[in-house]
């Protein structure tokens, strides 16, 4: 029986993380594109895979053929939300209270 | 001219989340209800930020006084402890209210500049509002160099209010030094847009060149008031005092950019 993985990076309740952040895997990653390339248009969709099979040819650039995508994906569809737990709790300016 | 000073809302004022804005990629906006300083339930955009632009909510606040003593029209503001979505938790928010009566969207919404007829039209309505020339000379004594079609929302035909100073004074995370450094100016995205369309002819050029004049006058006269409604802390009078060594060289900048560039 497989147990809970606790240590996992994503945690409920998105508590504030205790480690550096870790850069995303591949399979993360890839989750990513995936999801982003369903919400394009399809001849955008068509360029974008073409790309990522043009870097992917060469392993050494797969990580930058990732992030080329994600930073294209994200001027395409302008569907890219930051991540509420990266929010900060901050302070009212000017010392509002 | 009257400056304008968001209000603190206490957290009671935020009433429910309407809907996530998607797409933002230098805060988390939602659309929620929110009751006003007045009183009044209002649909409003709150905008919460992450740890990486730690000074994106002061500059909300900053540029909304100084937008408001320069004479820009602008939506009516607050700071409000919010709900973070999907959260347990709440954070500093800037609340920008809906524009009343009319909001007609961002041109970012309305227009799709990939098609010539629309960027024409976009151009011709930004040349005949009313604040344009002024927006602009604001937005290069704040050293707001974001300010794209996304940020500003018209109210009417040659109307618009002004949204979004969270890049200003350089950026979401302006350090003093970068503030005491020499001036760097601001890309102008929205005159260059209209120029690109079609060249501005004189009387355009010459109504940016004297709104740069206006809005130093405007600063100089409302210095007082402003370091006031600032509240004097360290912060604001670092960043006061970063635009006012600008407004020694803004109009000139104007006289070289319209000559050189535009």
């Amino acid at each position: 029986m497989e147990s809970d993985d606790a240590t996992g990076p994503m945690r409920p309740g998105g508590d504030a993380p205790t480690a550096a952040p870790q850069p995303p895997t591949l399979q993360e990653s890839l989750e990513v594109v995936a999801a982003a390339l369903s919400s394009v248009p399809p001849e955008k969709r068509q360029a974008l895979l073409g790309v990522l099979a043009t870097y992917s040819s060469d392993p050494t650039h797969e990580a930058n053929s990732l992030a080329y995508l994600r930073s294209e994906l994200a001027k395409t569809t302008g569907r890219q939300t930051i991540d509420p737990a990266s929010i900060a709790t901050g302070q009212p300016p000017g010392g509002a209270t | 001219m009257s400056i304008t000073v968001p209000a603190v809302l206490p957290p009671e004022h935020y009433l429910r989340p309407i809907k996530i804005q998607e797409g933002g990629l230098r805060a988390l906006t939602h659309l929620a209800m929110v009751r006003s300083a007045s009183g009044a339930p209002q649909r409003a955009y709150v905008k919460q930020f992450p740890h990486n632009a730690a000074r994106s909510l002061f500059n909300e606040w900053f540029g909304h006084i100084f937008m408001s003593a320069m004479g820009v029209a602008q939506p009516e503001a607050a700071v409000l402890l919010a709900p973070v979505p999907g959260q347990s938790r709440s954070a500093w928010a800037f609340v920008s209210f809906e524009p009343m009566p009319r909001s007609e969207g961002t041109p970012k919404e309305i227009y799709n500049l990939a098609n010539d007829k629309h960027a024409q039209i976009l151009a011709t309505r930004l040349l005949a509002c009313h604040g344009f020339a002024l927006l602009n000379a604001a937005d290069q004594l704040c050293i707001n160099g974001d300010r794209n079609i996304g940020n500003l929302v018209f109210t009417g035909p040659r109307s618009f209010v002004a949204i979004d100073h969270s890049d200003i004074l350089g950026g979401c995370d302006w350090h003093i030094d970068s503030l005491l450094r020499p001036t760097s100016w601001a890309t102008a995205k929205l005159a260059e847009l209209c120029n690109a369309v079609k060249p501005l002819p004189p009387s355009q050029r010459d109504a940016l060149v004297a709104a740069a004049d206006v809005a130093i006058e405007a600063l100089y006269a409302q210095w007082q008031p402003l370091h006031s409604a600032l509240q004097d802390n360290r912060e604001s009078c670092i960043a006061l005092d970063a635009v006012w060594w600008r407004s020694l060289h803004v109009a000139q900048w104007y006289r070289d950019r319209l000559q050189l560039l535009l």
